[in-house]
């Protein structure tokens, strides 16, 4: 149950449904993962309007910037759905097992975070 | 109204069997003495000797009986009964005496009397206030005889002058008339009945047809609802008796955003039910039912309770209808029950894994969905209903529902189970 539909059950009084849903402020904002949360799968617009797959391993706070290390997926999806498609299967190949980038450039791109998953300890050292 | 005067078989029952012309003071005393000393350990043997224990008379007379009872048995005496069976007749038929002063007097009904020559056969059986037989003379096997025969064959001096009045002139129950038929006889023990009737429930004596211990197998299937809201969050799992299983059967150990998922509706094991119950009065059994699981144990988590697959309730029933076991029909019934047990109720649930929380478990996606399990005991208690079809005086077919609440590892669990009883 998304977000919206939770919002309008718990506001009509349907007692019913709303004790079977369940009626919590707990519910109404779900944290979503972000470009530097370890473990999301972020879709990059490239400016050749491909779509590239990258997922933060590790980041590193630096005075004027954040560095991301990352994982790039071989992967080419025509659009984010079909990347949050592709970031679900575990087995996804690598492209590059790790790179590190700077946070500054992705505003130059669009991109999105599509999924996540935690990292495993296998992922975890290669962003070391 | 007229007296009877034809034969007049007179039971005179005293504390060693004499007329009461030929009692002895000093040995009517004595029956006040054995009163005197304490209530009487079971039925006093009022015994006649067996010369007075034989009679004749005519047909188509009634047969008066009057008996005057020792002092310390009349005391406590309420009803006096007079068990008799015509010749030819294999029913045992009760007639109530009625007082008169000291003695209780009464008739066997000329009609019932009619031409039939042969044995009539009777026996009295004296009642206390409670239905005890506290006293008797002659028995179903040794009953008093009286010998009825065409008026030719009499012994010379015979009354013969009697015949059966009308019924309307004399009215049963009235003095001097045929005594009334007895339907409903009071009694407080089985000894207190004759031949197939036993001490009832209601303190009568009554057939009892009905078999009150019943047997029974049955094959029941749990299913239930719980709460599955937060239910694979850590803390859930180790003090709600939840447990999650991701899909590569390992334990989920992440750290889920609550969604507030609605009430599971899970299937639970399959049991095997043995039963026995016990008819406590008409319309009410009590019993005991053990269970043993089948299939459908969930996976226990590591550290977690292992499954106890037995269980053990006991149950009281009500039966619907008048004497729902007095023959063999439809019998729905109702009870309640509670007892010991444990139930494994197997869901999913679709988790979404909290990203900014510290992941304690590696590889859970962001969504995913879960096998969810929820072992739930190990106390219930709830009630239900069914339907028991006997095919037989002894043998039923039976489904039901029950509706438990399990505690304190909570849930609400529907069990319907099916199976056959033996009666005994």
């Amino acid at each position: 149950m998304d977000t919206v539909n939770l919002l309008r059950l718990c506001g009509s009084g349907a007692l019913a449904a709303a004790l079977l849903a369940g009626c919590s402020t707990d519910a109404l904002e779900l944290p979503q993962p972000t470009l530097y949360t370890p473990g999301a799968f972020t879709a990059v617009d490239e400016e050749n309007g491909r779509i590239t797959i990258y997922r933060t391993l590790d980041t590193l706070e630096l005075e004027t910037d954040t560095l991301l290390f990352l994982t790039e997926y071989e992967a080419n999806p025509a659009d984010y759905d079909e990347a949050r498609e592709l970031a679900k299967d575990p087995a996804l190949p690598l492209r590059v097992a790790s790179v590190g980038a700077s946070a500054n450039l992705f505003p130059g791109h669009p991109y999105q975070v599509v999924w996540f998953r935690t990292l495993t300890t296998a992922e975890k050292e290669r962003g070391e | 109204m007229r007296r009877h005067t034809a034969l007049f078989v007179t039971a005179t029952l005293l504390a060693f069997a004499r007329p009461a012309a030929a009692q002895a003071p000093d040995e009517a005393d004595e029956g006040a003495e054995e009163a005197a000393e304490g209530p009487i350990e079971g039925p006093e043997l009022l015994h006649i000797p067996e010369l007075e224990r034989r009679a004749e008379q005519g047909i188509l007379r009634p047969v008066p009986i009057a008996v005057e009872l020792p002092h310390a048995v009349a005391l406590r005496a309420r009803r006096v009964l007079v068990h008799y069976r015509l010749w030819g007749d294999p029913d045992w038929t009760t007639l109530e005496l009625r007082r008169d002063g000291a003695q209780y007097e009464g008739a066997i009904p000329c009609l019932e009397i009619s031409t039939v020559t042969g044995d009539l056969r009777y026996y009295i059986r004296i009642h206390d206030a409670e239905g005890q037989v506290i006293a008797s003379a002659g028995s179903r096997a040794e009953p008093y005889l009286v010998r009825i025969q065409n008026d030719d064959q009499l012994a010379p001096g015979a009354p013969r002058t009697a015949r059966c009045p009308d019924p309307a002139d004399c009215p049963r129950g009235l003095p001097g008339c045929p005594s009334e038929r007895v339907i409903v006889i009071a009694c407080r023990r089985d000894s207190d009945c004759e031949g197939e009737s036993v001490c009832s429930w209601r303190g009568i004596c009554e057939p009892d047809p009905r078999k009150k211990t019943w047997f029974s197998l049955a094959v029941e299937q749990d299913a239930g609802l719980f709460s599955r809201a937060g239910a694979c969050a850590i803390t859930s799992q180790e003090h709600e008796g939840l447990a999650c299983f991701r899909d590569d059967g390992t334990s989920y150990a992440g750290t889920p955003v609550h969604t507030n998922e609605p009430l599971a509706f899970a299937g639970g094991p399959t049991r095997v039910v043995l039963g026995v119950d016990r008819l406590v009065y008409y319309d009410t059994t009590v019993g005991l039912r053990m269970s043993w699981i089948l299939r459908g144990e969930a996976p226990t988590p590591r550290g977690g309770t292992e499954l106890v697959p037995f269980s053990a309730a006991a149950r009281v029933t009500h039966w619907f209808g008048q004497d729902p076991f007095g023959k063999p029909r439809l019998r729905p019934f109702a009870f309640l029950t509670a007892g010991y047990g444990m139930t494994d109720l197997a869901t999913t649930i679709d988790l979404r894994e909290d990203p900014l929380a510290n992941p304690f478990q590696q590889g859970n996606a962001l969504e995913q969905t879960v096998d969810l399990y929820k072992r739930a005991g190990d106390g219930f208690a709830g009630g239900g209903a069914g339907l028991s079809w006997p095919w037989s005086d002894d043998r039923a077919v039976f489904a039901e529902l029950a509706v438990l609440g399990v505690f304190p590892y909570s849930a609400l669990v529907l069990a319907p189970s099916a199976g056959v009883a033996l009666g005994f």
